[in-house]
């Protein structure tokens, strides 16, 4: 699935985007939020949730794994 | 989408992926000649692209001179391969792992938790010997910024799609950025590939196309582009086939096998004292695999790790090194299912087959100094065929081939690119963008993957085998049908293109190695024995240069160097 973002922490930074290895993570440049443009391309490792510096990121399991 | 054609690059080295190979060869290229233009380029980045972009919770293959000895190594490695890897890298492998170790302690980039007494935390998970050490560190984005001190250039989210050659020697590769859809030529008087394993191979029993073991992101492209350069790749019909925790098919095994976890059946059984009564669940992963195949043929699945007789202390390591270091993400899944690894079992299933040197025999062949048969092209890591590698090859085979390619630079010529080779190349990728309407990259992908399992899983025969190369031919007729609509898509289109490749070799590779070998990692039907005359042979998959076809031989295995104290 990808990232779950936490509207009210995040800053629009885009250091999920940056670093997400499957390139699934993208930032919206209307809303300047990150989201998911290629969500069945998500390994599940998480490294949206450890590169957000403002703890805005949670990971998300995709539905087949859940 | 646009496929912009951008002015060529060059670099003096081009390492092509930025995971566990790559970085390391980037830092060693810097060490051995500051003044030499390192060029590192990765589809994702190089701070958290590859296979342990969280980390890794054991240096998996280091032999510490007090706690086992490299001859040691070198005979689990046999044993485990049945003679099909070169012993004199296994040899290197053990004589430099130690050093390498404790460079990355030095240097900050891991630490290696010991007991109140100083000794590393080692364990066996070998047939022989102990060699798995823990590691603890979120390794890949201090080796980033290392390299970044050393003045390696990076280039991020850019993957290569062809070597280009000229008589024989790489001079070259294209480039695709896979954000902007830009085409580019690097010149480059060599090149490492780290690109790792085949990891997008089998479809997991997720169902989930990226619901993977290996990372879901190397998919092959490495094995594919040595190929067309006319490389040599061996050992691909060997089966890489692991246990997987159910539904979230991640690892565990060499964890909870290392730290003294049971594999059990329904039944409660620690069956594989039936199938291998002295190495039990340390036995080599073919046999391991035969063994549950049969426990779940029979009735007696599922199959479980029991970890419940193990003592607190070693649950908090086994939790500390999975949850904390290599997939985090697996503490999320536990929780989510409620399970508590100490105290409830946990049900397996089975992964791929795939194809990782890192845990098989599969990949490049390459010589001492980690060069494949393509001049200047060399390959380390996943990637490469050095026997069990884990990170330990990686790593080690990273600094030989960097070293070696700063040592011979100021030997090089520059070579001249084959325009009508590139040419070839851009149109290859430009024929996708093209088409108002075709099939997704994502369908085809699913087309491609979901034969790999019934096809090539062992028992195989011939039958099977044979018509999956009439698949085949079926998958390359409707890959000029696949359209893509921007730039991660035509990743997809070039990745999927590397799946069909690496499908052909196990296919015709299998359909060669006309015997049985590594228990099911590779059982014929129709062969079920072993055949001496195949014994300390290689079957090897290259590109048939007059033909363009792919050709399968034989190929001897070196033979061990003598060497004082081995």
């Amino acid at each position: 699935m990808g990232i779950r973002v936490d509207k009210s922490k995040c800053t629009g930074c885009g250091r999920c985007a940056e670093e997400c290895p499957g390139d699934v993570i993208h930032m919206n440049p209307d809303t300047h939020l990150p989201f998911n443009k290629y969500k069945n391309d998500c390994w599940y490792c998480g490294v949206c949730e450890v590169e957000c510096p403002c703890g805005a990121a949670t990971m998300e399991f995709p539905c087949l794994i859940v | 989408m646009n496929l912009e054609r951008k002015p060529d690059l060059q670099a003096d080295l081009l390492i092509i992926g930025g995971g566990t190979a790559g970085p390391m060869a980037a830092l060693k290229a810097k060490r051995k000649n500051p003044a030499l233009d390192v060029l590192i380029v990765d589809k994702a980045t190089v701070r958290r692209g590859g296979s342990i972009c969280r980390g890794m919770d054991a240096f998996n293959n280091v032999t510490i001179p007090s706690k086992a000895t490299a001859a040691e190594y070198v005979d689990s490695i046999q044993l485990m391969s049945d003679g099909i890897i070169d012993p004199n890298l296994s040899r290197i492998i053990a004589e430099k792992s130690f050093a390498i170790l404790q460079e990355l302690e030095s240097l900050g980039v891991a630490t290696f938790p010991r007991y109140a007494n100083g000794e590393y935390m080692v364990q066996q998970f070998h047939p022989r010997g102990a060699f798995l050490a823990e590691m603890r560190g979120d390794i890949k984005p201090v080796m980033e910024k290392l390299i970044r001190e050393a003045g390696v250039r990076i280039l991020n989210r850019t993957m290569a799609s062809r070597i280009l050659t000229e008589n024989g020697r790489a001079v070259g590769a294209t480039l695709l950025n896979i954000r902007t859809g830009e085409f580019q030529v690097c010149r480059a008087k060599s090149i490492i590939l780290c690109t790792g394993g085949q990891g997008r191979f089998a479809l997991p029993d997720t169902g989930y196309l990226f619901g993977t073991f290996d990372c879901p992101y190397n998919a092959g492209e490495g094995h594919s582009m040595i190929y067309h350069a006319g490389g040599e790749l061996v050992n691909m019909e060997y089966n890489d086939v692991s246990p997987m925790l159910k539904d979230y098919e991640g690892p565990g095994h060499s964890t909870f096998i290392r730290h003294g976890g049971h594999l059990v059946n329904s039944l409660g059984e620690r069956f594989m004292a039936k199938y291998a009564p002295e190495m039990l669940e340390r036995a080599p992963s073919g046999i391991r695999e035969q063994a549950m195949r049969t426990e779940v043929r029979e009735g007696r699945g599922p199959i479980y790790y029991d970890l419940r007789h193990l003592a607190k202390e070693t649950i908090q390591i086994i939790k500390e090194g999975i949850f904390a270091a290599e997939r985090p993400t697996e503490k999320q899944f536990f929780e989510m299912r409620g399970i508590d690894i100490g105290n409830d079992l946990i049900e397996i299933t089975l992964s791929g087959p795939n194809m990782c040197g890192g845990h098989g025999p599969t990949g490049a062949l390459v010589d001492e100094n980690a060069e494949t048969t393509v001049k200047n092209l060399f390959a380390a890591g996943d990637i490469a065929s050095t026997g069990w590698g884990f990170v330990g090859a990686a790593w080690v085979f990273g600094m030989i081939a960097a070293e070696t390619a700063a040592e011979l630079n100021a030997k090089i010529a520059w070579g001249s690119i084959d325009d009508t080779a590139v040419q070839a190349e851009y149109q290859r990728l430009l024929a996708p963008t093209l088409l108002e309407d075709g099939f997704d990259p994502a369908e085809m992908e699913y087309k491609v993957r979901r034969i790999i399992k019934p096809h090539l899983t062992s028992p195989k025969s011939q039958a099977r085998l044979e018509s999956a190369l009439g698949q085949i031919e079926t998958f390359r007729r409707d890959m000029a049908k696949v359209k893509v609509t921007d730039s991660h898509e035509l990743m997809k289109f070039a990745e999927v293109d590397a799946i069909i490749d690496t499908l052909e070799m196990a296919v015709r590779t299998s359909l060669t190695r006309k015997e049985s070998r590594w228990g099911y990692g590779h059982y014929r039907i129709d062969y079920p024995q072993k055949d001496p005359a195949w014994d300390k042979h290689y079957v090897v998959a290259a590109k048939n240069q007059r033909s363009g076809c792919m050709t399968t031989y034989p190929k001897a295995v070196p033979e061990m160097r003598m060497q004082e104290g081995v």
